[in-house]
């Protein structure tokens, strides 16, 4: 019999969708519920919560099924970990993004309150005490976190960092880890010796003086894993010292033999092994179908676990957490079509409550199921493999071939997979192979691989698709891969150019005789034998499997990506293979990262990755993309923000080469498909002309059209026009209408204070200077992080010319003001002089030497002047500042200043509306640089004080 | 890089006999006789005060020429073996470098490429968490068909840093191709 399952928090258990591209936000991403947990008696489920508005502490009452308390964090804050020390007390570690790291307890009271008792002791719990509830055990750091002492301690004094009466566990171990085992009421704790690379366990008896130490590891040539406690001489081992597959053995703690084997799978090595409070096996697992599998032992634990697997097919499952009483507990649920699932069962598995997902935004999508199958070598020897089909209403009838990294000790999974799903979703089929060399199915299979970089690997690769072939057809095979499956890629390619019409290789190797001396640090002793385990010996046929040796055998266009600072698999591989391939006008494109190593460390980043990477597969096959009344919204957007994501790469990102024109015909491909931002981007080089012509009339429309798609810098945008009078004549009531609706599609800092600035600049009856202050005051921005509040002050700062220059104001509305800027500027006196005043054009000059600052220096005085020709170049104006009575080296002067072009049709606009702030030391500037256009306009410069008075006003002409 | 340590002395205890050396400029010099082109690039995240390398002339390389970011540097010297000594960081910070993993040779006749010398500093203050000498030969190669064609057109380019590499040798050939 089947699990029932409870729908508590879903509307669809099973979502109703097209099967339709995902976006690459949604795939690529950190789950948005993390560390869930349940309390000791069951009554609440705890998460950690992340959504775009705040990241949350959450707490679902398990008896109503509702969620009681969402306490915002702000984003900050970052919950490292937490732990539930009773049924009412949580202690969290929380990571601040600039300051220290801070604990708290969260003590639950009536009514669903939660009282917040921030602590000054740093640590984590290690385990609850089971013959006293009111204490725990807790591992205590020392200031500086180099030693960490246990207590036994009462949970209110802990609360008020109170350790007078606590019990501290005597040891002499520099050790920072401590379990506790409560079947055998003992302290375990590993010690690491970095120098001998060597790993000691040692446990201590309740009671005891006296550490034994149970286990030593050093030897790095077979797996070694600690697995739990049989009795007080006796430990589990999974090891694979003496044997083909990772087994289960005892090992006596005193004699240190290894006894028989008590268990071993004849294909698959173990994973994990699970003993009961008396000692005894309840069950084992192994990675079978690339999932991993349960093999209980006991038959009240077999009957709940074969119900479990029935309920959830294809999929792992795992308990994460139980009551004290084990009488329910979270099971988590992974598969390759479900990115997680969190379940509250009971002991007996008979009823699922569905309680969170690990994905919110991917729960209403299709994700594509992948199917195992199993291959026999010519030599015998069984091969694993996954392929996953696209959906028959959206496939182009595309095969991609992905080899895995390594290629040694890893393995490919039947879990959830962000990238394969992304190809999926937009109708390709991934076929996956855990070839010779692959983790977990034995020594001698791992061994067979070593040394067989572009044979035997990919031969049994190319068994795998000639199967593939065998069941369906494909229009084009490409192959696709990083890291060695970077490299099996291009050999694949290069070994059957018949076959592959093209590939795509990710930070890949590809001269392999490099790998054994690529630096002076980096070659012989350790390091020759680190890569010798994987490649083999260093010899001279090594060039016969290496691509820049072979470069004439690619016949397919290639992508070559690749991190420009990765040390594994180093960019001079990909760099010299890319040379070498364009010098014989090889159809090659790349994508290189800067700042990145041996793959991404963001998600933003693999999101680019795989939009380039569709992008390509597109043009290099000719592919055609569905229209976008052919596609649901989502789909639309998927695809739309693929090209937004390839134009953003071309336009700013400093991570790659800019270049303008491509960022434009990628914006309008995005726009093509309805994305709104791409819309506002087009309209504003229109509107800017920087890259093309500029065109006004343009600028508007696609700014209307973003608009249109309630894009809310779209509507900012247009308010601003209309409260400026930017090119369209001044229209306060449509200003107010779109800047309004900008802040209700958007509450950002940028957008209320832009609302701000119209309300205390705009005539009677718009005019409202409470609400104008109320949105720019800080305390609100300041509740979510400090990055909202530096933007808001940043916006302060643009706002506050405008306001100056363009506000009717009483003296009572002006002192509000000013007693704001006061506040934000954290201003010592309003009143300012500007001294020793240079006006005109300015050189860049570089530090003559070591130590040095670059300076700006006057090359021509005065408001008439010559263009200079440099880009770090400027011209505007230079000054000292002179602030009565303030001798300090803070921040405490703030001017506003904005810059006004003034066009030969006497149009105004204001490019630049800033607010100089600073100490009264030094030199202060005011300056643009020269553009092409520079010369076809007039540049205005004011300087204001607090008192609406323009201190300095000039007008430059640019010749 | 454990075994690199950085030590605080005093500027004024720094030997002064290095010559200073820079870049050349493209086609206005013959390799005199006996001499060769040491081909070097220096990718730091942080500005350096001086590089020291000896050998049958102690040159150094100094702060304009090694500025946070990347720094090619072409310079004829005298054909022989050298060795990276010490790279001053600062005014108060220098590191000595190990002689085993800091000798290069200098063909004479020949650009001779001994690698990027990659420096990382993490902070102002603190010591170098990262100091290798790179082979990055193809990057190198652009750089010299971009800025010194006539060089490299007139010697060829050969690999004199660590290891055992090919690369020039089959870049080569393309041009026989």
């Amino acid at each position: 019999m089947d699990i029932r399952i409870l729908l508590a928090f879903a509307l669809f258990f099973v979502p109703y969708c097209f099967a339709e591209p995902i976006s690459a936000d949604k795939l690529f991403d950190d789950p948005d519920v993390q560390q869930v947990r349940l309390s000791p008696d069951g009554k609440f489920v705890s998460a950690y919560v992340l959504d775009d508005e705040n990241y949350y502490f959450s707490l679902i009452d398990t008896e109503k099924m509702k969620t009681t308390r969402s306490i915002p964090m702000g984003k900050d804050n970052r919950i490292d970990s937490y732990y539930w020390l009773n049924n009412t007390d949580i202690l969290l570690n929380i990571d601040h993004r600039n300051k220290d790291r801070v604990a708290l307890i969260f003590r639950l009271i009536k009514d669903n309150q939660v009282q917040a008792l921030p602590i000054k002791t740093h640590g984590y719990f290690v385990h609850d005490y089971p013959k006293d509830s009111s204490k725990v055990l807790f591992a205590k750091h020392s200031r500086n976190r180099k030693y960490t002492n246990l207590f036994l301690i009462d949970i209110d004094n802990l609360a008020n960092d109170d350790f007078s009466d606590a019990l501290e566990i005597e040891h002499d171990k520099s050790t920072n880890y401590y379990s506790y085992d409560p079947n055998f009421n003992i302290i375990t704790t590993f010690e690491y010796d970095e120098d001998d690379d060597k790993r000691t366990f040692s446990y201590l008896p309740w009671g005891s003086d006296e550490w034994i130490t149970y286990l030593t590891i050093t030897d790095k040539d077979y797996e070694l894993k600690f697995s739990g406690f049989i009795n007080q001489s006796k430990i589990a081992i999974l090891t694979n010292k003496e044997t083909d597959k990772v087994v289960l053995r005892e090992y006596d703690i005193y004699s240190k033999e290894f006894s028989d084997i008590v268990y071993q799978h004849p294909e698959y090595d173990l994973d994990s092994a699970h003993y009961n409070e008396k000692g005894e096996l309840i069950g084992v697992s192994y990675l079978k179908n690339g999932l991993r599998q349960w093999n209980y032992f006991d038959p009240s634990t077999k009957k709940a676990a074969s119900r479990i697997a029935n309920t959830f097919k294809n999929a792992e499952t795992y308990f994460i957490d139980t009551t004290h009483d084990k009488s329910s507990g979270i099971l988590h649920v992974n598969g390759s079509d479900q990115p997680g699932e969190y379940f509250l069962i009971d002991d007996k598995a008979t009823t699922a409550q569905r309680l969170l997902v690990s994905y919110q935004t991917l729960d209403d999508e299709y994700l594509h199921p992948s199917e195992t199958f199993y291959l026999t070598s010519k030599d015998g020897s069984k091969i694993e493999a996954f392929i996953t089909y696209p959906s028959s209403d959206f496939d182009f009838k595309t095969l991609l071939v992905m080899p895995h990294g390594g290629p040694i000790g890893v393995s490919e999974s039947d879990r959830f997979n962000a990238e394969v799903q992304y190809f999926a979703s937009r109708g390709f089929a991934v076929l996956r192979v855990n070839f010779r060399g692959s983790s977990g199915f034995g020594k001698a299979f791992q061994d067979q691989g070593v040394g067989q970089f572009g044979k035997l690997i990919e031969e049994d690769i190319t068994l795998a698709v000639n199967t593939i072939l065998k069941k369906k057809s494909f229009k084009h095979i490409c192959s696709i891969g990083a890291s060695y499956g970077g490299y099996s890629a291009v050999m694949l390619a290069m070994k059957h150019p018949s076959v592959y019409k093209c590939v795509i290789g990710g930070f890949g190797v590809y001269d392999l005789q490099l790998l054994y001396n690529v630096s002076n640090h980096r070659s012989g002793g350790e390091f020759t034998e680190s890569v010798e385990k994987i490649a083999g010996k260093y010899r001279e046929e090594l060039k016969e499997v290496s691509p820049v040796h072979q470069y004439r055998k690619l016949k397919a266009p290639i992508l070559l990506i690749a991190g420009k600072d990765d040390d594994i698999a180093d960019f001079e591989h990909t760099n010299r293979f890319k040379y070498l391939l364009k010098k014989t006008n090889h159809d090659v494109e790349t994508l290189f990262f800067e700042n990145t190593g041996h793959g991404h460390s963001s998600n933003h980043a693999r999101q680019i990755e795989a939009a380039v990477t569709f992008d390509y597969l597109r043009r290099v096959l000719n592919l055609k993309l569905p229209t976008k009344n052919k596609l649901s919204n989502s789909g639309r957007e998927a695809i739309a923000r693929d090209f937004a994501l390839i134009a953003d790469r071309y336009e700013f990102d400093n991570n790659t080469d800019i270049d303008k024109e491509k960022a434009f015909d990628y914006y309008k491909l995005a726009a093509k498909y309805d994305h709104p931002r791409s819309l506002f981007n087009l309209g504003a080089t229109y509107h800017s002309g920087d890259d093309v012509k500029k065109d006004l009339a343009k600028a508007i429309d696609y700014y209307k059209a973003a608009a249109d798609l309630e894009y809310e810098n779209a509507h900012k945008r247009l308010g601003r026009m209309y409260m400026e009078g930017e090119y369209v004549k001044q229209n306060w009531s449509k200003a107010k209408h779109h800047l309004e609706k900008a802040t209700q599609l958007d509450p950002s800092p940028d957008n209320n204070i832009m609302l701000a600035r119209f309300y205390c600049s705009a005539p009677k009856p718009h005019k409202d200077i409470h609400t104008c202050l109320k949105l720019m005051q800080l305390e609100q921005y300041d509740r979510i992080s400090e990055r909202q509040r530096k933007i808001a002050v940043d916006h302060i700062k643009s706002a506050m010319p405008w306001i100056l220059a363009e506000s009717q104001l009483t003296q009572s509305e002006l002192e509000s003001i000013k007693r704001f800027a006061k506040s934000v500027f954290e201003l010592s006196d309003y009143k300012v002089y500007l001294e020793n005043i240079k006006l005109g054009s300015f050189a860049f000059k570089e530090r003559e030497s070591f130590g040095e600052r670059d300076t700006m220096e006057l090359v021509e005085a005065g408001t008439h002047i010559q263009a200079l020709p440099e880009d770090k170049d400027r011209f505007g104006v230079q000054f000292e500042v002179d602030a009565p009575g303030l001798n300090t080296s803070k921040d405490r002067v703030a001017i506003p200043a904005r810059w006004i072009k003034i066009d030969a049709d006497g149009q105004t606009s204001y490019p630049r509306q800033f607010t100089l702030w600073g100490s009264p030391d030094g030199t202060w500037s005011a300056f643009l640089p020269f553009k092409e256009d520079t010369t076809q306009s007039k540049w205005k410069l004011q300087l204001f004080n607090w008192e609406q008075q323009v201190i300095l006003e000039r007008e430059f002409i640019i010749n | 890089m454990n075994r690199l340590k950085a030590v605080a002395l005093l500027i004024l205890l720094l030997s002064g006999c290095a010559t200073q050396v820079t870049s050349i400029k493209d086609g206005q010099t013959q390799l005199a006789k006996a001499k060769g082109y040491l081909l070097l690039s220096v990718e730091t995240n942080r500005d350096l005060k001086t590089i020291y390398i000896n050998g049958p002339q102690n040159i150094s390389l100094g702060s304009k020429d090694i500025r946070a970011g990347s720094n090619y540097i072409l310079v004829e010297l005298e054909a022989g073996s050298y060795t990276f000594e010490r790279i001053q960081l600062d005014r108060y910070w220098y590191m000595k470098l190990d002689e085993e993993y800091w000798q290069v040779t200098i063909e004479q006749g020949k650009i001779n490429y001994i690698g990027h010398l990659e420096l990382v500093r993490p902070r102002y203050w603190s010591g170098v968490s990262r100091v290798e000498l790179v082979n990055r030969s193809s990057e190198a190669l652009e750089y010299l068909e971009e800025s010194y064609p006539v060089v490299l057109s007139n010697y060829p380019i050969t690999n004199s840093g660590p290891g055992e590499d090919d690369f020039f040798d089959i870049a080569a050939s393309l041009k026989k191709d």
